[in-house]
């Protein structure tokens, strides 16, 4: 299939119209991350990736979350006390993974649901004010499952740690595409 | 330096109207830095706009009067007062403030007085200066409203 070197796309954050543009193979057509979580089926009220710093076509990504005292979940988990929910800090690292594989077009678009979790260990809380980051690699391809390592960091330290198992599907396009 | 728990219990802002996430250098009744990380999750980016997001300009000026708030309410005189806005004077918006930028806000007490303050603010997201303005409150007690 798809044998080329992996490239290191820009850096590009939610928010730039101007770098929105991230995917430069002839296979996929650009699109903004907004579209990108939309046809991963994730809705606003649930975004947990701010920011995309790096990625490597079916390697790695790396992501960040800025954790702020004014999101919705956070009013209720709990009230004077803040803490991310540990499934909040999970579903960063699954939703890194989605991107990291939509960013790894082979004959088609790919996209992916959740197929397993595995091994979750949650070694420090997360507060406001905290800057995470989600490091995830992709270390293993069994058909149509991929397997991810997923790790959460804040700054040196690791808050999570998670193997995520993908189930990815490919969309194929026409010809002369 | 403060984290939020402890700034949740000196100000009476909550969800969905609180600004400040941590603090990092405080100078009683002097001056004051602390930062406000803006998340892709925020309420205002719903609407504001649908597709390019930036953060409501009166917000980030919100943002400077709570950290100014917190500034004067942990004086000793200004215990269990309540800091209300008087005036803005000098507002300048340099910059939009996007998701995933971190705002660093900074205030500098001008003149402080038992029943009255008055400060400069600024916001800079890493190098860039993106917001400015004085400030001037009215210090009121809770229980006197």
């Amino acid at each position: 299939m798809n044998r080329r070197e992996p490239q290191i796309t820009r850096e590009y954050s939610i928010a730039d119209q101007r770098r929105w543009a991230i995917i430069e193979d002839h296979l996929a057509e650009p699109k903004k991350l907004e579209e990108l979580l939309e046809s991963l089926s994730y809705f606003f009220s649930a975004v947990m990736v701010d920011h995309v710093q790096e990625v490597e076509r079916e390697k790695m990504i790396r992501t960040v979350k800025w954790v702020s005292a004014n999101e919705f979940y956070l009013a209720g988990h709990f009230p004077g006390e803040p803490i991310l929910p540990g499934v909040l800090t999970l579903e960063g690292i699954i939703q890194s993974a989605l991107i990291l594989a939509a960013e790894s077009p082979g004959r088609g678009k790919r996209s992916g649901t959740l197929a397993k979790v595995d091994r979750v260990r949650f070694k420090r809380a997360v507060i406001p004010g905290d800057r995470v980051e989600f490091l995830v690699s992709l270390t293993a391809k069994d058909g149509a499952l991929w397997k991810f390592k997923g790790k959460a960091r804040v700054g040196e330290e690791t808050a999570a740690e998670a193997d995520v198992v993908l189930k990815i599907t490919q969309k194929e396009l026409g010809f002369g595409l | 330096m403060m984290e939020n728990r402890e700034i949740q219990s000196l100000l009476p802002h909550r969800y969905p109207f609180l600004l400040v996430d941590r603090i990092t250098e405080l100078n009683l009744g002097k001056s004051i830095v602390g930062y406000k990380n803006v998340s892709a999750n925020e309420h205002f980016f719903q609407g504001h706009f649908p597709g390019t997001p930036i953060m409501p300009g009166v917000l980030v000026v919100e943002a400077m009067a709570q950290i100014s708030g917190l500034m004067f309410a942990q004086r000793l005189e200004h215990t269990g007062k309540l800091a209300f806005l008087l005036s803005m004077d000098g507002v300048k918006l340099r910059k939009a403030v996007v998701p995933g930028d971190q705002l660093v806000l900074t205030s500098e007490a001008v003149k402080s007085h038992t029943r009255s303050a008055h400060c400069k603010c600024k916001a800079t997201v890493g190098d860039v200066v993106v917001a400015e303005c004085e400030l001037k409150f009215m210090l009121v007690d809770n229980d006197k409203l």
